[in-house]
């Protein structure tokens, strides 16, 4: 007799095998990416750099500690890095602070625009540094080529990770703490010191090595801005691979640099796992108040103020001379953008947009399709290889553009030589954005709870139906952000790109380097009208992903 | 002696103080009660020097301190949740105001360990405060509040979020410490039980405004208004009219001792008792056994009387009651 609870189990045993396969394809497919563009390439350069004729020869190594100005690079490139994380965090903390304590109209307002910035590609922060601090810049002085217009523009780029950071932490730290440790007798300074800095440390020590990590491995800024004398290990790499072609110094540097990132990751999981003191933390927002007394209101004018000049001038000074022309204020640099071929460009300029829209829509679909299906391994697996398969999902992001994008260039000439193909770039792309859509994913497909499933299924849909009307509405949300940020990471890559693309097949950010290396206000000014192109481009997706975000769920 | 005179914060369009005067004699405790809102955590943020009033003074000893910062008043306070530092141990929490007075470390240690075993966590000195219960970490944040020695301390609902067993247990000892130091105290809460079990005399705090203040005894005889009486839930607030000696309900008469007029008043469930031969007639719609007794709601007419009964009697059952000539209590109908 064919019961029916036989025939259920037996349905679910077939079930269950089609789940296994569909789990092992959502593994493979990730997997094979990654390995082969990414793993692939970046084991290349190590063992280029440790082994180059296949034996193991330090001979590159010996190079870089015997001669000065490669051991000036490693020197400069790691007190830049100092210098500007200490200064970053200076004038960061106090933003931080007057955005999470205090209420005042236009808070939500400021609070987005601080981070414009960040999303910002590094050529356009480097050109607008470059017309802010140029002889014909506003400010009078000439500051190209110094140490002070690098690191201006490093607390410009990551002042929105200090205030992010360290502002949600605060936001939702106790105030109670602090006004216990007032009426206990400790004067203003004294509590912050002793209660608030120490309970903001773990938030302070991420952002510090958020910053840290950017700007040791700083590129576009450093190589528009610092010119020859000023370089970082990143642009060493770049000009030993692409000027001089030594391959092995190159990588050597690369390993390296590797080892330097790798230190500082260790150092911080270190750092965050010894903390011990666990405590509540509250919603946001409860904390806030309206400044109170003249003290209050001039910090937070002065902050305002403070950002107001840091994050606005850059940008508004770049449009302008975006704007500028010889005859008055006009759109000749953009018209002159279809016209053909000058400094350096060897198609025109216009092609640049078309190329950059062409791959990062590539790029997006690659990075979204990959990232959906890792995510789900990641969100609903649990266990040693779960982990393994996510730590090897953000990899990308702890390794430097250029080190992707020299190993895909001296990697995969073989069995199909890829690096002649346009269509490597969009994958360098998409392997630079897949950590953004698993980091905006996962937290999403995990806090779907089962007790909505559950909920519905009580209330009568069968399991398709549970799926198709509660996971996949919010999945496909997060899949539209993460889709906003590999879109904007694609128009804005630099580093990878720069070793892939060719001066016939420019995408905006090469376009916009090579314009910037030839002298003439022409050139400039297209330069320029390329760059606030490439900023409302950017800006464009970041609006997508703001306005489309559920909640505050997603780590970015 | 704590002084405060027409106290006003307003936040926004709310108004979260609205001139309320305060008197707390030298080794008095005074208690706060109110329904949530009613600004009893402004008050004290307001003493404590946390929060700017709009209008008014705070004074100790005749001395103003409106332009004395908090660290300044030689207050102590005990927040509600506590906010103990979780970055520091038991012992670190409570010295952090000794260190803050510059006292020599042999004298704070001293005094740590003195104020521990004050409130019964001797040995606790390196415990971290995320391993503590929530019945310790109350008695952890009161050390810190009284090791500096303050002249008045601040308790905002400090058995907030304490099960009922713990809560009696740890009013009886703080009552305790309180009286050997006579120290001076401010106490807040929700909970009339233990605001009448602690202190020597009650505010009433509605809306930003004092409604009635005096003795625990003088308010459960006396109430004064229907919203106090309500609050405290002694008894059945009823409307009647009085002429003559002769309260009409709208049930059924009965001696009082009032003068004429009409308004409600209160009748204790004291004064309530379930009497075959009783003169008022009514039906029984709610009962709970608590504490050893069943309280019992009756309906009568259109109102409702409360009382006491050691027998369990079942909900639809018409009862006669008898109450007690002359128990029943005036009541302001306004607030």
């Amino acid at each position: 007799m064919d019961r029916p609870v036989d025939r259920h189990l037996a349905l679910s045993e077939s079930r269950r095998r089609a789940g296994r396969l569909g789990a092992i394809l959502l593994v493979v497919i990730p997997v094979a990416f990654l390995g082969y563009f990414f793993v692939y390439p970046v084991v290349t350069i190590i063992v280029t750099g440790l082994a180059p004729d296949g034996r193991l020869d330090l001979a590159p190594f010996e190079t870089i500690f015997s001669r000065p100005s490669l051991l000036g690079v490693a020197w400069f490139t790691l007190w830049q890095a100092v210098a500007s994380t200490l200064l970053t965090l200076l004038v960061g903390i106090p933003g931080a602070y007057v955005l999470a304590r205090y209420d005042f109209p236009g808070r939500r307002l400021v609070r987005a625009g601080v981070t414009v910035p960040f999303v910002l590609p590094t050529v356009v922060v480097g050109s607008a540094f470059l017309a802010l601090l140029g002889p014909d810049g506003p400010l009078g002085v000439d500051l190209r080529r110094t140490v002070w217009a690098i690191l201006i523009a490093h607390v410009f780029f990551n002042y929105a990770v200090v205030v992010r950071t360290v502002g949600t932490y605060w936001e939702r730290l106790d105030p109670s703490l602090e006004q216990a440790a007032r009426v206990l007798g400790a004067s203003r300074w004294r509590a912050f010191r002793e209660v608030t800095l120490p309970l903001l440390r773990p938030a302070i020590a991420s952002a510090a090595s958020i910053v840290f990590l950017f700007t040791f491995t700083s590129f576009g800024v450093i190589l528009i801005l610092g010119g020859l004398r000023n370089a970082t290990i990143e642009v060493e790499i770049w000009r030993q691979a692409t000027a001089l072609v030594n391959f092995p110094v190159a990588a050597a540097l690369a390993v390296l640099q590797l080892a330097g990132v790798s230190a500082i990751l260790v150092a911080y999981s270190r750092y965050q796992q010894r903390r011990t003191h666990q405590f509540r933390l509250q919603a946001a927002a409860a904390a806030a108040q309206r400044p109170v007394g003249t003290r209050a209101w001039l910090l937070v004018a002065a902050n305002l103020g403070f950002m107001a000049v840091l994050l606005g001038t850059p940008l508004l000074v770049l449009v302008q001379r975006s704007l500028r022309t010889s005859n008055g204020i006009g759109l000749d640099f953009y018209r002159g953008l279809t016209q053909h071929a000058t400094g350096g460009l060897f198609v025109p300029p216009s092609t640049a947009i078309f190329n950059s829209l062409r791959f990062a829509l590539v790029a997006t679909v690659l990075a979204v399709v990959i990232g959906l299906l890792a995510s789900a391994v990641v969100a609903y697996r649990r266990g040693f290889a779960a982990r393994s398969f996510d730590a090897l999902l953000m990899l990308p992001l702890g390794t430097s553009a250029v080190t992707l994008g020299f190993g895909i260039l001296i990697a995969l000439d073989a069995p199909i030589d890829l690096r002649s193909s346009v269509w490597i770039i969009p994958i360098a792309h998409s392997l630079v954005a897949i950590p953004f859509v698993v980091r905006t994913a996962v937290p999403v497909m995990r806090s779907i709870q089962q007790r909505l499933r559950e909920a519905a299924a009580v209330l009568g849909a069968s399991p398709g139906r549970v799926w198709r009307e509660v996971d996949l509405p919010l999945i496909a949300r997060a899949g539209l952000v993460g889709a906003g940020f590999a879109f904007a990471v694609s128009l804005g890559e630099f580093g990878a790109t720069s070793f892939l693309a060719l001066p016939t097949n420019p995408t905006l950010p090469t376009a916009i380097y090579r314009l910037l290396s030839q002298p003439g206000t022409a050139t400039f000014g297209r330069a320029m009208a390329l760059s606030t192109l490439l900023m409302i481009g950017t800006g464009l997706a970041v609006l997508l992903i703001e306005r489309v975000r559920v909640g505050e769920v997603g780590e970015f | 002696m704590l002084d405060c005179r027409d106290l006003s914060v307003r936040f926004g369009d709310h108004l979260a103080l609205a001139g309320v005067d305060l008197m707390v004699p030298t080794g008095n405790v005074v208690a706060v009660i109110g329904p949530s809102g009613c600004g009893k955590t402004t008050l004290l943020r307001v003493i404590a020097g946390l929060q700017r009033p709009l209008t008014g003074t705070v004074a100790w000893d005749g001395e103003n301190l409106n332009a004395i910062p908090p660290h300044r008043r030689g207050f102590g306070m005990m927040f509600q949740d506590h906010a103990l530092f979780p970055h520091r141990t038991v012992a670190g929490n409570v010295d952090f105001g000794l260190k803050m007075t510059g006292s020599p470390l042999d004298v704070r240690r001293s005094r740590v360990e003195e104020v521990l075993e004050l409130v019964g966590l001797g040995g606790y000195d390196h415990r971290s405060i995320a391993d503590l219960s929530g019945g310790e970490q109350q008695r952890v944040a009161l050390a810190r509040t009284l090791a500096p020695s303050p002249r008045l301390i601040m308790l905002d609902e400090p058995l907030g979020s304490l099960d009922r067993a713990l809560r009696d247990r740890l009013i009886g000892e703080m009552r305790g410490i309180f009286a050997r130091l006579g120290i001076t105290v401010v106490y807040v809460t929700h909970d009339q039980d233990e605001a009448f079990a602690i202190a020597d005399r009650v505010f009433v705090l509605r809306a930003g405004t004092v409604v009635r203040e005096g003795g625990p005894e003088e308010l459960w005889r006396d109430p004064g208004t229907e919203f106090v009486a309500r609050m405290l839930g002694n008894g059945a607030v009823v409307n009647a009219s009085v002429v003559g000696g002769i309260a009409t309900f709208g049930w059924g008469t009965l001696a009082v001792d009032l003068p004429d007029g009409d308004y409600p008043m209160l009748i204790p469930t004291k004064a309530v008792t379930l009497d075959d031969a009783g003169t008022v007639a009514g039906e029984v719609f709610g009962t709970a056994y608590r504490r050893g007794a069943f309280d019992l709601h009756v309906s009568v007419g259109d109102d409702v009387l409360e009382a006491r009964s050691s027998v369990r009697v079942p909900i639809g059952s018409l009862v006669r009651l008898r109450i007690d000539p002359g128990a029943a209590v005036r009541l302001e109908s306004a607030r």
